[in-house]
């Protein structure tokens, strides 16, 4: 099964289990959580269900495309189900059948795993599911987004499609996964990884970055005041992937870095906070 | 035939490190349960999976025990009016105890009359107390990180219920799970769910199943399959205390399997690769000849092939491997000393500062803790150094990755920055012992690099009011001072526990120190001990003795515990204990100096009781304080004119310049005894 075929019936299986298909987020993030879909989906009490494909950047695990396990870009398969279905483990299970991984073959896991974002006041407990030893899904009951307490709960189930793809092709690198059926991962990624990782780790210019932080703070700032949410939450995201670059330049002191992380994460409650006046107004 | 309940709760995966204490505390809450509603059993086992917690009772009665309780109300007096017509604190009492006017008695306690109400309780089924109290008793087990669902709160959702009474439905309601006759397989995929008639019924599809119930079951099934494999394979398997824990939980129905390493694994050290396969697969590490060649997994299902999973871990553990090796070449290029400063960066705690802070508090505390240590100048030449080394592979891509090489990366590092293999060694040894039962670092320098550690730690932490509470440890600081007090008693050292405090608190900010309380501390490290002690099986006397010892040393304190362990029973001990309680018995209480005047004493027993009195004193301050035995000698020698001398001399006379005397020269020679310890807390005759 090729990396997008992957993708493809993983589309295909939420789709039939009343998901949105949604598009990855045009911005840079870190995970599938931060793009909108998740972010504010998961707030207030109507049910929604939603799955994209997000390619999530974390310029600290660029490894100039040398290691075969790491990048500075992957691709995650995200999925929100408000609220988690009773058998939820077991809808997840069949779409692992559905690519081909069957749970009477193969040991299929879950091992305790919270997950946690300072920027984003988000939190919950789950599992990282293993397949064989192998991890290849994060699965997360949401306690918390946005400092807000969630009522209900949202399942999120984060598939590491590279992974996936490493587990299905039987692959020892990254770079050698079948993106199509004649296009390598390779072809299509490494100069990618190579250049961004040259760009994060030596090239960044900080001042540039650091003024820009300011900025674009501002500007969130003030287009919150002005009860722009999504506009002022996009810089949030921006502020949150030039923090993400400092940091992989190592340019970022101790207490400087909790300072940075505050700065984002109260932008992101404002966001949330006034998501939820908004929609209950409507 | 008899009455067997069981009750299977099933969840999604319950986290392994904490399905034993959850498990274990729905028994206990069960138990109180059935006593406090007269319920009585044979067995009452509670088992758990990480899907499954199950109750088993069996022999347990089918009704509550009825019997008469008398409740006391109101007096007689304010119960009625003049015409004995029934007023407002009477009127309660019945409504409270859902009683009729009709039930009571009058009865006299003392001087007053009372009203009383004799009320038949119990006789209802266990069945309906399940049903009623259930869900109430399930949560009410403590959880530390609990999760919210469906407006619920427990470890992890709960899926369904099965809980029957021989073959009787129980009714029970959690959230919007209804409790039926039915228990789900092993698989989670497969549709069915099992149909079970009766609790015998539900062990053997349960076993039908592979699933293993018993956490002890699970976990000896892994070790015998690990020996298995030793004896066959003639390997040495490295049973990780913790990992047979976690793995035994993360499965319901074990199966170890192996692996060979990949070829590429020989480019780390065994250290390394043992942490890896340990920490970042969960598998066991197996040794040929000393070298590290296997890894041992536990796969979930014991009619599951194994070759698809072997594959599996064998790409994991490949990867790591890869990875490892990939960090530790980056790590190498820049040399130790030259990381030092980047420690600035890197957290220890947030009012205790960065790592960067700590090493150089630890540079200070070795200046001042070289005044009781015996070193020669190369010694601290060597210690210094690792000491300013000692955190700089906290700044490594291996350490980011993989905490617990902490240590032992520092020594590689060392090794490869030229620092000397002296200075390596100290640094991969000092963080030894890792846990309870690891063993000491294996040099002397180490042990004390490795004391510097702890003890910054622990002071710092009581410093800023992270000390441990009943159910948190933060900074693990039981962990830490058990660590602290193995390695103090490893090695001949006269280090006080008093000294050490000191010492360390004159390396933190003043600012730190204001609430600071020293006896809190000193009493908590003094804990610990007696928990070392009392896992020894020393008895609770010998410890009170040596503990009560200022100050403590906790190396000499040791040595005494088990010297008078040794002479405990003997007779000359016993008399030495009898003599010297004579003393404390007759100079507790009075107020003494140290000054002895010779020109007071009448008698000849007084003269040679103080002859004795100086001859100890000197043996105490000029013998190696080590050589135990000679001094005890000198202790038991003494008995016999101590008892002399009571039987000739009354002390306590009136001329009040003779009795100060007496008691000045006994309670000296009390002192000297309590040098070892306090005997008074010794119990035998």
């Amino acid at each position: 099964m090729t990396f997008q075929d992957i993708i493809t019936e993983l589309r295909i299986f939420w789709s039939k289990e009343n998901c949105i298909i949604g598009e990855g987020y045009d911005i840079e993030v870190g995970a599938g959580t931060m793009s909108p879909l998740t972010f504010f989906g998961v707030l207030g009490n109507k049910l929604y269900r939603v799955a994209y494909t997000q390619p999530s950047r974390r310029p600290q695990d660029g490894r100039y495309g040398d290691n075969p396990n790491r990048l500075y870009k992957h691709h995650q398969f995200q999925v929100i189900l408000k609220p988690p279905p009773e058998n939820v483990i077991e809808i997840y299970l069949n779409s692992l059948k559905s690519l081909g991984v069957k749970e009477e073959e193969h040991d299929i896991r879950f091992v305790e795993d919270n997950w946690e974002s300072p920027t984003l006041g988000a939190w919950g407990v789950g599992w990282e599911v293993w397949c064989d030893g192998m991890e290849i899904t994060q699965f997360t009951y949401f306690q918390q987004a946005g400092g807000i307490d969630l009522d209900p709960v949202s399942v999120e189930i984060t598939y590491g499609l590279e992974r996936i793809a490493l587990f299905l092709q039987k692959k020892d690198s990254i770079f050698d996964i079948d993106w199509s059926d004649n296009i390598k991962y390779r072809d299509l990624r490494l100069l990618e990884e190579r250049e961004m990782c040259i760009y994060s780790f030596e090239e960044a210019d900080t001042e540039m970055l650091r003024k820009t932080f300011d900025f674009f703070e501002k500007e969130a700032q003030r287009l919150i005041e002005n009860n722009l949410i999504l506009p002022s939450y996009e810089y949030c995201l921006k502020l949150s992937h030039i923090f993400n670059i400092l940091d992989a330049r190592g340019s970022i002191g101790l207490t400087e870095r909790n300072q940075y992380i505050t700065r984002i994460r109260s932008i992101a409650n404002k966001c949330a906070k006034l998501y939820l006046k908004v929609r209950d107004e409507k | 035939m008899k009455n067997k309940l069981l009750i299977e709760i099933g969840t999604e995966e319950i986290p392994a490190r904490f399905l034993n204490e959850i498990g274990e505390s729905l028994k206990e809450k069960i138990k109180e349960f059935f006593e406090s509603e007269s319920i009585d059993f044979e067995k009452l086992e509670t088992y758990y999976t990480p899907r499954r917690l199950v109750i088993f009772s069996d022999g347990v009665s089918e009704k509550q025990k009825e019997k008469t309780i008398k409740i006391k109300g109101p007096k007689k007096s304010i119960a009625f009016n003049e015409n004995g017509e029934p007023l407002i604190p009477l009127k309660g009492f019945l409504q409270k105890n859902e009683s009729k006017i009709e039930d009571i008695k009058i009865e006299k306690v003392g001087d007053e009359e009372y009203v009383f109400l004799e009320k038949k309780i119990g006789g209802r089924t266990l069945i309906e107390l399940i049903e009623e109290n259930f869900s109430k008793i399930l949560f009410s087990i403590p959880i530390k990180k609990p999760m919210k669902w469906d407006s619920l709160y427990f470890i992890r959702p709960i899926r369904w219920i099965l809980s029957i009474f021989n073959d009787q439905l129980i009714n029970i309601k959690i959230g919007n799970i209804e409790s039926k006759k039915e228990t789900k397989p092993f698989l989670k995929t497969t549709k069915e769910k099992i149909e079970i008639n009766s609790v015998d019924d539900y062990f053997k599809h349960i076993n039908d199943e592979g699933i293993f119930l018993s956490f002890i079951e699970r976990k000896n099934k892994i070790l015998n399959e690990l020996v298995g494999y030793e004896n066959s394979l003639k390997v040495e398997i490295l049973k990780d205390e913790d990992l047979l824990n976690e793995v035994t939980n993360l499965v319901e129905s074990p199966k170890v399997f192996y692996f060979s390493l990949p070829s590429r694994a020989k480019e780390l050290p065994n250290e390394i690769l043992a942490e890896i396969l340990i920490k970042g697969a969960r598998v066991f590490p197996g040794y040929k000849n000393g070298e590290l060649v296997f890894s041992f997994g536990v796969l979930n299902g014991i009619f599951r092939k194994e070759d698809f999973v072997k594959d599996g871990f064998y790409s994991v553990v490949k990867a790591k491997i890869d990875d490892a090796i990939f960090f530790f070449s980056k790590d190498k290029e820049v040399p130790i000393k030259d990381r030092i400063d980047s420690l600035k960066n890197i957290i220890f705690e947030k009012n205790l500062g960065t790592y960067y802070d700590k090493t150089m508090r630890l540079i200070k505390l070795l200046k001042e803790l070289y005044k009781d240590l015996k070193l020669n100048e190369s010694e601290k030449i060597l210690l210094d150094r690792a000491t300013l080394l000692s955190m700089a592979d906290l700044t490594t891509l291996t350490v980011q990755e993989y905490p617990e090489l902490h240590g032992i990366i520092g020594g590689f590092l060392s090794l490869e920055s030229n620092e000397g293999r002296e200075v390596g060694e100290i640094i991969s040894e000092f963080i030894y012992p890792r846990k309870k039962g690891d063993r000491a670092p294996k040099n002397k320098l180490a042990k004390i690099l490795g004391i510097l550690d702890r003890v910054d730690t622990l002071v710092g932490s009581f410093l800023v009011k992270l000390e441990p509470t009943s159910g948190e440890d933060p900074m693990g600081l039981r962990r830490i001072s058990l660590t602290l007090l193995k390695i103090l008693t490893s090695f001949e050292n006269k280090i006080s526990i008093e000294n050490l405090i000191e010492y360390s608190l004159k390396t933190f900010d003043e600012n730190l120190k204001r609430d600071f309380n020293q006896e809190d501390l000193k009493k908590f490290i003094k804990n610990r001990f007696r928990t070392i002690l009392e896992e020894e099986g020393f008895n609770y006397d010998i410890i009170n003795c040596i503990l009560n010892v200022e100050p403590l040393i906790p190396f000499i304190s040791y040595i005494n515990g088990r010297f008078i362990k040794e002479i405990y029973n003997s007779n000359d001990f016993n008399n030495f204990i009898l003599a010297y309680k004579r003393i404390f018995n007759i100079t507790k209480n009075q107020k003494t100096t140290d000054i002895i005047d010779e020109g007071l004493f009448e008698k000849e027993i007084e003269n040679e009781l103080y002859g004795i009195y100086l001859d100890l004193k000197k043996e105490i301050e000029t013998r190696n304080i080590l050589e135990l035995e000679k001094i005890y000698d000198k202790f038991i020698g003494s008995v016999k004119y101590i008892n002399e001398y009571f039987d000739n001399i009354l002390v306590m006379v009136k001329d009040e310049r003779i009795r100060i005397n007496r008691l000045n020269l006994l309670k000296n020679l009390l002192n000297l005894f309590k040098k070892f310890g306090s005997f008074e807390d010794i119990l035998k005759q």
